[in-house]
């Protein structure tokens, strides 16, 4: 069977990772480990994380009606976990398959 | 009749038995606008949960932390990283300070005068709690909040005196900060008698275009005006290309922000 959103304890590293550099690291490590993440799982989790990013960081209410006030963090790991689906789709198949 | 072979049978079972995507994607869009929404109506309600659980967790792990190097297991190295830090923030200080005595020459008494320079205001000391890369928008958080009476619009300064943001929300006991050069950031700054806009670019530099005939050369200060003509970083480059009418200034504070632990904030008056 498909094996990308299974929790495996590589994925919850991984995620526990993301999530301690989204409040201690720089913003670039936490989009390394949500690529990473979404590369080999359907990581739900990295939505949450972004979300949590946006609303820890942002200096103000967020608008859907202004550029300069867009929710990144959340809209990058929406980007990641949708778009990234056709890709682990191809590449991440289980072993009955082949 | 032909009997379907293993793998399509597969990835029909296999299709069906999965979350359907676009219903996944509705359903996300609609509890982050919930999620957001009740934030802005609340007045930054739910900001205010997720940095009390942050700062929760920082609190934790700097605990952590202190345990770990605190018992001697890693002295000798705990001693020589203290030293270097030491050292660096001995070197930045001596930056910032030159490059605070040139800004206090560039300043005559007079143009203070006019701009009521408030010099001897009274500030609060504040811890950097953050990093200063961690925050995609040009934040930062300090351990000052509204019990030390910070407001939001309060300045926070450099130990040098350097402009370096402006509160943006305050809890009870910690702030944040958004840098004035944070990404994307505009504002007005004037260098000698010219005014222009800068636009931040983060990790505390920022751009801007002047007249190519100004007068504006490496190591001048910048101000703000809006500020009480408060210094807010040096010019650190100046390049004009012969054919374009503007000169482009790479603007800089005169310190390192990494190791930048104190911050001191102006309360509003």
């Amino acid at each position: 069977m498909f094996t990308y959103y299974r929790f495996s304890r590589l994925r919850i590293l991984l995620a526990i990772a993301c999530a301690f550099c989204a409040v201690f690291a720089p913003w670039w490590a936490t989009l390394i480990f949500a690529i990473l993440l979404n590369l080999r799982f359907r990581a739900w989790e990295v939505i949450l994380i972004g979300l949590f990013m946006d609303l820890y960081w942002m200096p103000f209410s967020v608008s859907f009606f202004s550029f300069d006030s867009l929710p990144l963090a959340t809209i990058v790991a929406v980007v990641l976990v949708f778009g990234f689906e056709p890709l682990r789709r191809q590449l991440l198949v289980g072993p009955e398959i082949l | 009749m032909t009997k379907p072979t293993p793998y399509r049978s597969y990835r029909r079972s296999e299709r069906k038995s999965e979350t359907p995507l676009f219903v996944a994607f509705i359903a996300i869009v609609f509890v982050v606008g919930f999620i957001f929404g009740i934030d802005k109506v609340s007045g930054g309600m739910v900001r205010g949960y997720a940095r009390a659980g942050g700062g929760a967790l920082s609190a934790a792990v700097s605990g952590a932390v202190s345990t770990v190097t605190g018992n001697g297991i890693l002295s000798t190295r705990r001693a020589l990283q203290e030293e270097n830090t030491q050292l660096r923030d001995a070197m930045a200080m001596r930056d910032e300070e030159a490059a605070r005595f040139k800004a206090l020459e560039d300043e005559n008494d007079a143009l203070r005068a006019m701009a009521r320079l408030a010099i001897d205001a009274s500030g609060i000391t504040a811890p950097v709690l953050s990093s200063f890369d961690s925050s995609p928008y040009g934040t930062f958080t300090i351990g000052t909040g509204k019990s030390s009476g910070i407001d939001e619009g309060s300045i926070v300064l450099t130990p040098g005196g350097f402009v370096l943001g402006s509160v943006t929300s305050v809890s009870a006991r910690t702030a944040t900060v958004e840098a004035f050069f944070a990404p994307g950031k505009k504002i007005n700054m004037d260098v000698g008698d010219v005014a222009f806009e800068a636009e931040g670019r983060g990790g505390g530099n920022a751009r801007g275009e002047v007249a190519r005939d100004a007068a504006v050369k490496t190591g001048d200060t910048v101000i703000i005006p809006a500020f009480a003509h408060r210094p807010a970083g040096i010019v650190g480059e100046v390049r004009s290309a012969s054919s374009s009418a503007f000169t482009t200034l790479y603007i800089r504070l005169p310190l390192n922000l990494d190791t930048l632990r104190y911050v001191y904030v102006l309360p509003l008056q």
